[in-house]
């Protein structure tokens, strides 16, 4: 049994088809990196596996359980996470009371320590790097700090499966050196109270910055027009003629 | 020992913090007013200060924390209203029947109301709540043998023997809505009511069963919006279909607004200034009050946008930028964590 399994997925809007019968699979603990030009699909794609958009056909397969027809709450309780390309803060909450939201609302397994929601909001935070924001209204945030406060909140709901669009996106060199390496540990030992047993965690990035992604990745998933054209390990990938002509270009990354 | 925990309390938690020492003197003022006042007007008016309030602060839990705008708020209030008159006129049910009936009622309207609002926002779920009140009144006018039309309905029983005794009545209900309300916004259910304001797709991408909440948000703003209502009927002992008239849906807002939204306390601000203010100038302009209140409305709205709680919050107390503690204004250091507070407020 697969852990994320996608089956012929396909998306329209009007005419254009965003996303065009892709499938593919995600294994447990695995990072997919997930690559294309600009209106690839790929914020689509990754939409329809948070279930904050509804596939035209096609099926999500998620620890063998069919979650096609699930809502965006109720896959963030089986134990997928999403962040936005766009970020999408609670404006006039602090910090900490965005990353609390999930805290309050999360599944809770059996070997849950009881902790209050603000110790594990601001342990997130601290993991993310933003522990110093707490008491900030989101409002006032930079790019970079919104960015990583989107990870904090998907963190927070303690995911198996977590999908960041963009993550380095408006970040400093500095600021992504860090991601990548929370990224790894991430990778490593999950959440750290998760109720599940398996500790690591399976992550989809979409990401622009291949030089930094490649670093980070196991496998990387091409989209281009709405397909998959090329799938494999990143030197692979980097390589393949399809994917150099389409979106690397010559000069490589 | 009782005792020494109640001055306690007071000592750390009340007196260091102006607004809650003005809350206090305020209250114990209330309760001491029938003594020292008992002209039956002013009574009167303080007990439709009572029930308005609630019915404010259950617009502010809606609109102001959960970000669900509701523009026909008087669907709640006279819906309760309706029901308590119609069961004791007809049934003969007595108020402390009647009241807790006609708020479950209203429970119901909330979640009736509540509907559009899985599937619509902002002004469009404004205007569908705005017409609700309207079907209403077409209804009672339709089922006039039961509601009396027009007319309304007359010779509701008084929940209270004396006015004075309505009067502590009330003032115990509000005291105990508004404390129940403050404690729901700041539990876990009010920081996920401001989170689906803030943006509900993020909120459902948290895991937040947004249509649960949203629809608790309703119900529980019905409870009390209801409760006002089956307050004013037994209070006015008539009703008619006013009850459902745009100007008292639009009330709680202009209140609400006044006062400082998305903080409970302040509609109730807003209503034991401005109901006051309203009774006199009538009394004093007759025709021109309506205008003057306006102009009223219109300067408080642009000069202190926050409303009046904010105004009052900004010149008596700071909050600790590293605990939050509220603190008095003149004070330079934290009260419980010896923190520097800056010489100007932060906000
Ligand atoms: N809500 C929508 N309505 C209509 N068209 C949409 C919508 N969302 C996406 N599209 C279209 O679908 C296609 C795929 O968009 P998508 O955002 O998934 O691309 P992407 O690969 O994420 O691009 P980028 O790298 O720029 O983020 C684009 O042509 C886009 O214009
Ligand atoms: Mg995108």
């Amino acid at each position: 049994m697969s852990f994320l399994q996608v089956k012929g997925l396909t998306k329209r809007f009007g005419g254009i088809t965003a996303v065009n019968d892709v499938s593919f699979s995600v294994r447990r603990n695995e990072i997919v990196g997930l690559i294309g030009p600009n209106g690839a699909g790929k914020s689509t794609l990754v939409q329809m596996l948070m279930r904050a958009q509804n596939p035209d056909s096609g099926k999500i397969y998620f620890h063998g359980e069919d979650i096609t027809r699930l809502n965006n709450w109720q896959a963030v309780h089986r134990g997928i996470a999403g962040s936005f390309q766009c970020t999408r803060p609670f404006r006039r909450l602090p910090v900490i009371a965005n990353v609390m939201v999930p805290c309050t609302v999360r599944r809770t397994g059996k070997k849950e320590v009881k902790t209050s929601t603000q110790i594990q909001a601001i342990e997130i935070m601290k993991k993310v790097g933003i522990p110093h924001l707490a008491k900030t209204l989101a409002a006032k945030l930079s790019q970079g700090d919104l960015k990583r406060l989107e990870i904090a909140r998907a963190l927070a709901t303690c995911p198996d499966l977590m999908i960041l669009d963009e993550p380095f996106g408006g970040l400093n060199p500095g600021e992504i050196e860090m991601l990548s390496q929370l990224i790894k540990d991430l990778r490593a030992g999950g959440c750290s109270d998760s109720p599940l047993d398996s500790g690591g965690l399976s992550m989809i990035i979409i990401e622009h910055k291949l030089s930094e992604l490649m670093k980070i990745v196991d496998r990387v998933v091409v989209l281009c027009f709405g397909e998959i054209i090329a799938e494999g390990t990143p030197a692979e990938v980097t390589q393949n003629e399809k994917v150099i002509e389409a979106y690397i270009g010559k000069e490589g990354i | 020992m009782r005792i020494g925990n109640i001055t306690d309390y007071l000592k750390k938690e009340i007196f260091p913090v102006p607004t809650r020492v003005m809350a206090f003197v305020g209250l114990a003022a209330l309760v001491a007013f029938p003594l020292i006042m008992d002209q039956p007007h002013i009574l009167r008016l303080m007990i439709m200060i009572f029930i308005f309030s609630i019915f404010a602060a259950s617009w502010d839990l809606i609109s102001a924390y959960t970000g669900q705008v509701v523009l026909g708020h008087a669907l709640f209030f006279g819906v309760s209203a309706y029901t308590c008159a119609m069961l004791n006129t007809h049934f003969n049910m007595s108020p402390v029947m009647t009241i807790p009936i006609g708020a479950v009622v209203a429970v119901a309207a909330g979640l009736i109301a509540g509907f559009p609002a899985l599937r619509l926002k902002g002004i469009y779920l404004g205007l569908t709540t705005m017409a609700m009140p309207v079907v209403l009144v077409a209804v009672i006018e339709y089922m006039r043998s039961y509601t009396g039309g027009e007319q309304g309905i007359i010779g509701i029983e008084q929940l209270a023997t004396s006015r004075v005794h309505f009067y502590y009545i009330a003032l115990l209900l509000m005291v105990v809505s508004i404390a129940v309300l403050m404690k729901i916004t700041r539990s876990k259910i009010g920081l996920i009511f401001q989170a689906i304001r803030d943006d509900e797709i993020a909120a459902r991408a948290s895991g937040v069963n947004t249509t649960y909440y949203k629809l608790l948000s309703f119900s529980l703003s019905g409870l009390f919006a209801g409760l006002a209502g089956g307050l004013y009927a037994h209070f006015m002992r008539v009703i008619g279909p006013s009850v459902f008239e745009f100007s008292f849906s639009f009330e709680p807002i202009i209140w609400t607004i006044f006062g400082g939204g998305a903080s409970i306390v302040g509609p109730v601000i807003g209503v034991f200034i401005l109901l006051p203010v309203v009774e006199m100038l009538h009394v004093h302009l007759g025709d021109n009050a309506t205008l003057i209140y306006y102009l009223i409305l219109v300067i408080v709205v642009v000069f202190a946008p926050g409303g009046v709680l904010r105004l009052i919050n900004r010149y008596t107390e700071k909050v600790c930028p590293e605990c939050m503690t509220v603190n008095a204004f003149p004070r330079r250091q934290c009260r419980v964590c010896s923190a520097k507070l800056s010489a100007v407020n932060g906000e």
